[in-house]
């Protein structure tokens, strides 16, 4: 059977620290745009976490909500794009072809969750951020568009590993970055297509949500709503 | 109507191309500074990269694809106006449908440069032609841009047709009119043109064909822009009625560039003799259904959004109370509601409408200080660019399709002793005639004379109705070839569909391998895209051109004489005869 890569989010364990931003940005080369482009909200987090303000005050809480590509799997990107950059794996995965892309900015308009980044300027990396650089992925061209791709090059490397060592990935083997870097364990990632996997559990939690599910795109994350008012 | 009035006409319309004041010099370097300073913009942008435009996240399209969408529009001004009125055969369009057709030439080069500027890696826009490449991929058939490409190609190619085939016999009429270079550039233009029955038939019946296959194609045209719109699921544009509001609104818009122009031509060429109040009550007419027609989509659109109430759409609406945008917020719907400004001006900047700002998804602080300089230099390069290449079109400018000099080059008098251009050695024998009358009984005599329709050459400057010796050669199997030519093009934009999408089975969005929604367009497209050029291609081949002229002609054929003769009689002085009886000063040669 295919693989089918989903994530699980658990709002209750999420605290909302960004060290699933941060991880990211690290591992993906995603490439820093300085404080004044940040504040004119070109900033590129392929992983971002949102924050929402409920209740009336002094009785107000906060919500955190990371949002990353949703891997839909009727995606709306997808056949919008003339080149055949964005399409979909047979993994389920949405995938992002950066040498195809030809920078039509079509795919993030039709993306009804807004995690799809354009190149506006030249990447950089300032000192020491270029020592960091990951030699497993691919570096941006200014004109393309890029985004969460749920670390595809580390998916691929443990299939490697483990087709290499003549067995099967072992659920809760492959763990994107920002699953890695979260403390709280709020993200899970694996394969919905096996049952027994934990995300797959989760994802049939009576808390587990889509995000704009009414729009039809079928994504690959589930959200495990809040239950705790802590 | 008499010669002197046909050389008067003449002469009105060649004298800006004769002539030419520092006026002229001077506009085409203001304007060509502006694009030049475009183009300087352009270069920047793609050296420092896009974000020097001021365009940001989340509103990915901007001015440039509003441009796009307001210069196609234009485009509409003219095939789509001039083939209307050809088919339901408005006299009073022919002194206006030239500048409609360069208008809309223009315009959709212009347009088309839009969405090339607005790329990301505009150095490799043509990844979006199929062609045997080193990527080893082709297009993909389900994106509106894709769609966009085959529907802008066939539309250009049509409307540039559609605009220079009329235009042969003018190019004919300069090189007749001209001396020095300008005879040798336009002579070439004119590709041999004589102006046999013939000629004027096959002209006649392409044209109509163009007219009917151009009218789906121009309403294909925005409505495949405006899909670029509505096949994304975003509030506002997720619609099925932007196909004839945006058609309305490229009309309407074609329209009113239209009168602009025409204003500007008549005042600055001196055409008001051939421009008339007529002309701009009729187009004014059309200028108002057009506005009536946009209203009646305006309202629809907005009375269903308001009623409907849905929270993502109804923040947009002009109309919207305070509380939908708090309604909108507590409820945390995350689908954004944004591009307003960019959907708000389709066609119209009239309708401008306030902008609500982007839904910032809690975030970054809204965006200040958008460094919009560079929106200024580019928006402006389109608008200097057309005048450019409009004031360089105008001097073709000649009474279209022979249509502002209709009935006018009926001139009265005798021919003239001319020797056959080109082969001295050759004996032919022609007269020359006023009017078509007097041609008819030179033929009428010419055939008592024993002589065959082949062995009869007749020229005019212009098509004449209601004379059986200009009734030869009619019949043609030009609709037939074209009906075959679409045909094949859907045969082979079939076969190129499936065929990509076969062999490069790559899944998007969930829709099936072979698609045939957005196939159809494609299979549309290229079917009407081959019946034109078999039409055309037809014309060419049957009526001779490129080719010689015919081995007897005489210039003054574009002052209004018709010319009827015999080339390599037998027997001159039987012809010279026949010739003289019905009317003629006799040319023997």
């Amino acid at each position: 059977m295919p693989k089918k890569w989903g994530l699980a989010v658990d709002l209750d364990r999420c605290t909302g620290c960004g060290a699933c931003v941060t991880a990211c940005h690290a591992e993906n080369n995603i490439p820093t745009v300085g404080p004044e482009q940040a504040g004119r909200g070109r900033a590129m987090h392929w992983l971002r976490v949102e924050r929402y303000w409920e209740g009336e005050f002094p009785d107000v809480r906060l919500k955190f909500r990371p949002v990353m590509c949703q891997q839909c799997e009727a995606a709306p990107c997808e056949p919008v794009c003339p080149t055949y950059a964005s399409h979909h794996t047979d993994e389920g995965l949405n995938a992002q072809v950066y040498n195809r892309c030809i920078g039509t900015r079509y795919c993030a308009n039709a993306c009804p969750y807004n995690v799809r980044y354009f190149d506006f300027f030249h990447p950089q990396w300032p000192k020491p951020l270029h020592l960091q650089l990951n030699p497993d992925v691919s570096v941006r061209e200014v004109g393309v568009m890029e985004k969460c791709t749920f670390c595809v090059q580390r998916i691929s490397a443990a299939q490697i590993e483990a087709k290499a060592n003549k067995r099967e990935v072992a659920d809760g083997e492959i763990k994107p970055a920002c699953v890695q870097g979260c403390a709280a364990k709020a993200l899970v990632f694996g394969d919905l297509n096996d049952p027994e996997s934990e995300v797959a559990r989760l994802a049939r939690q009576p808390r587990g949500t889509k995000l704009l599910e009414d729009l039809g795109t079928l994504p690959s994350v589930t959200y495990l709503e809040r239950q705790s008012h802590a | 109507m008499s010669d002197a009035y046909t050389r008067q006409l003449n002469e009105d319309l060649l004298r800006p191309l004769l002539q030419t004041s520092w006026r002229f010099y001077l506009l085409v370097a203001f304007l060509g500074a502006i694009v030049a300073m475009g183009l300087g913009t352009w270069a920047w942008q793609m050296w420092n990269g896009f974000g020097v435009t001021g365009i940001n996240n989340p509103i990915f399209w901007a001015f440039y694809i509003t441009n796009f969408v307001f210069w196609i529009g234009i485009s509409h001004a003219g095939t789509l106006i001039s083939a209307i009125l050809r088919l339901v055969n408005a006299g009073w369009r022919r002194p206006v449908t030239r500048c409609a057709e360069v208008i809309t030439a223009f315009a959709l080069m212009i347009g088309a440069l839009f969405p090339i500027i607005h790329l990301g890696r505009p150095w490799l826009f043509f990844w979006l032609m199929p062609y045997p490449s080193s990527r080893l991929i082709w297009p993909n058939f389900r994106s509106p841009l894709v769609w966009d490409f085959f529907a802008i190609t066939t539309y250009l190619t049509g409307s540039v047709l559609f605009l220079v085939l009329p235009m042969i016999p003018d190019f004919a009429l300069v090189r007749d009119k001209t001396t020095g270079w300008r005879r040798r550039v336009y002579g070439a233009l004119a590709l041999g043109w004589s102006g046999t029955p013939k000629q004027w038939h096959r002209l006649e019946s392409a044209m109509s064909i163009m007219a009917i296959a151009i009218i789906p194609v121009a309403v294909s045209v925005h409505t495949i822009v405006s899909f670029d719109f509505s096949m994304a699921p975003v509030p506002m544009w997720h619609s099925t009625m932007f196909g004839p509001y945006f058609v309305a609104g490229a009309i309407f818009s074609g329209i009113a560039g239209l009168i602009i122009a025409m204003a500007a031509l008549r005042k600055f060429l001196h055409l008001e003799a051939y421009l008339h109040p007529l002309h701009f009550q009729n187009l004014g007419k059309l200028l108002l259904l057009m506005s009536l027609l946009w209203a009646y989509f305006v309202f629809a659109e907005r009375l269903t959004i308001w009623y409907g109430n849905e929270p993502s759409e109804i923040v947009h609406h002009p109309l919207a109370p305070a509380a939908a945008h708090d309604h909108r917020l507590r409820h945390r719907v995350v689908r954004r509601g944004r591009r307003h400004v960019a959907r708000a001006l389709p066609d119209c900047g009239a309708v401008a409408r306030p902008q609500v700002p982007a839904l910032r998804l809690g975030r970054l602080p809204p965006a200040a200080g958008r460094d919009h300089d560079y929106d200024f230099d580019v928006r402006g390069d389109d608008a200097a660019l057309r005048p450019v290449l409009e004031a360089g079109a105008d001097y073709l400018d000649l009474g279209d399709e022979g249509g502002a000099a209709s009935g006018a080059r009926v001139g009265r008098g005798a021919g003239a002793r001319r020797r056959v251009a080109g082969d001295a050695r050759m004996s032919a024998v022609y007269a020359l005639y006023p009017d078509g009358d007097s041609a008819q009984r030179a033929v009428n005599g010419l055939k008592a004379a024993g002589l065959s329709d082949e062995a009869i050459t007749v020229i005019a400057g212009e098509p004449l109705e209601h004379h059986e010796f200009f009734e030869t050669d009619k019949s043609t199997w030009m609709w037939y070839i074209a009906s075959f030519g679409g045909l094949v093009g859907l045969t082979f934009a079939t076969w190129l569909t499936r065929m990509t999408e076969l062999a490069w089975p790559i899944t998007t969005g969930n829709m099936p391998i072979v698609a045939w929604w957005p196939n159809l367009i494609i299979m549309f497209e290229m079917t009407m895209l081959f019946a034109i050029l078999a039409a055309v291609l037809t014309l060419l081949v049957t009526a001779g051109l490129p080719g010689r002229r015919s081995a007897i002609y005489d210039p003054q054929v574009m002052d209004g004489k018709i010319l009827v003769g015999v080339a390599d009689p037998s027997d001159a002085a039987a012809v010279e005869r026949a010739l003289a009886v019905a009317g003629a000063t006799v040319i023997k040669n």
